[in-house]
């Protein structure tokens, strides 16, 4: 098994370690804003007081576990329509 | 007349099959690249970054009315760029003496180097750097330790395009806000993007459609899956099928580019006029 994070601390900080990272990303113009988001996990593991390696998983599995799986299937028929929208106006 | 070594490297990353080459500078990028994410974390002393641009894409991958056509057209460029990376890595140690590596993953924001390269300007649409004649691009990155005179940062931002900003002032939004309010929100004022807002995890699940993180998740809930026959149809079912190939050949990029579809600089850069018509030579 490789490195595993305990479901006690994944459940407390997978949403605070999300908005800090690149999850949501925020701009003044065309600068990216990094005072509280799109941050490194580095700098959230600074922030929130665990180490990098731990940042590293709650992000990792965070991201994927934020939407449920048929987000992704869903996608599909979003993007036909989208496409389908398109050429329909031109 | 003898070109400077500049040119030589863009001259060959272009032969190679770049359509555009800048050089960014390592201080350039490094006022904006936060620690453990710079040119020089990777490659000790590196003080130049070299970008290949390209249109990777055909053109008639935007002219097909079946999104999953266009998807497979957008996922052939990683190998590509990366390889003129590495020639040129390999030109620059065998003909200067410098060292240099290819930038490949996730440690190096790609787009910043092309910004810091001049190749482009970020936009709405998620931030994507977007360039004035070629729009949508791939990117490759060389770094090396070699001192190259950079290109500097664009001084005007490609986007919005002027027939953005009209719509703005007359619907309070653009073609790429109006195709994904999903992903995308923002606001333009004077002319210029004054904030933008992208929802990376949500443009995720439709850029990545089918990826790693599908897989990871599609194979958890049929793990979680009570019923056999169930997850049988998850697992052995048409979806999980293709996020399966997908992953298996490593293609998961460009399954998504609904805000770019109607953005006219890229509807210009992806725009055709036949040199040939029947009858001629």
């Amino acid at each position: 098994m490789g490195r595993y994070i305990s479901p006690e601390i994944y459940n407390k900080y997978k949403q605070q370690v999300l908005e800090m990272s690149l999850a949501v990303q925020n701009y003044v113009g065309i600068e990216q804003q990094r005072d509280e988001s799109c941050l490194t996990d580095t700098e959230i593991a600074g922030k929130i007081g665990l180490n990098t390696a731990q940042v590293r998983e709650i992000r990792t599995i965070a991201f994927n576990d934020l939407h449920p799986a048929d987000m992704w299937l869903a996608s599909d028929e979003e993007k036909r329509r989208k496409c389908q929208r398109y050429f329909s106006k031109k | 007349m003898s070109s400077s070594p500049e040119e030589k490297i863009k001259k060959l990353g272009r032969k190679l099959g770049a359509d555009l080459v800048g050089i960014a500078s390592v201080e350039d990028i490094n006022k904006y690249a936060p620690e453990g994410h710079r040119p020089d974390d990777m490659l000790m002393g590196a003080r130049s970054v070299i970008v290949y641009a390209g249109q990777l894409t055909p053109k008639g991958a935007w002219h097909s009315r079946n999104y999953l056509f266009h998807h497979a057209n957008r996922s052939f460029g990683i190998e590509y760029r990366n390889r003129i990376a590495f020639d040129v890595a390999h030109y620059i140690e065998d003909k200067y003496g410098y060292y240099a590596a290819v930038a490949s993953g996730g440690n190096l924001s790609a787009k910043l180097c092309a910004e810091m390269a001049g190749m482009g300007t970020r936009s709405l649409a998620a931030g994507i750097v977007l360039n004035r004649d070629w729009g949508l691009l791939n990117f490759g990155v060389t770094l090396t330790t070699m001192p190259l005179r950079a290109d500097g940062m664009l001084d005007e931002q490609v986007c919005p395009h002027p027939s953005c900003v009209k719509r703005w002032e007359k619907e309070g939004t653009t073609f790429c806000l109006d195709a994904c309010p999903e992903c995308l929100s923002g606001e333009i004022e004077n002319g210029k993007i004054k904030w933008m807002r992208y929802n990376r995890h949500i443009c995720a699940t439709r850029a990545q459609t089918r990826s790693i993180n599908s897989f990871q998740r599609t194979l958890l809930e049929a793990m979680n899956e009570p019923d056999p026959e169930k997850r049988k149809s998850i697992i052995m079912g048409t979806f999980f099928g293709s996020v399966v190939n997908t992953v298996s050949t490593a293609n998961s990029m460009g399954q998504c580019g609904e805000c770019l579809r109607g953005c006219p600089i890229v509807v210009r850069s992806r725009t055709l006029k036949p040199k040939w018509k029947p009858g001629d030579e």
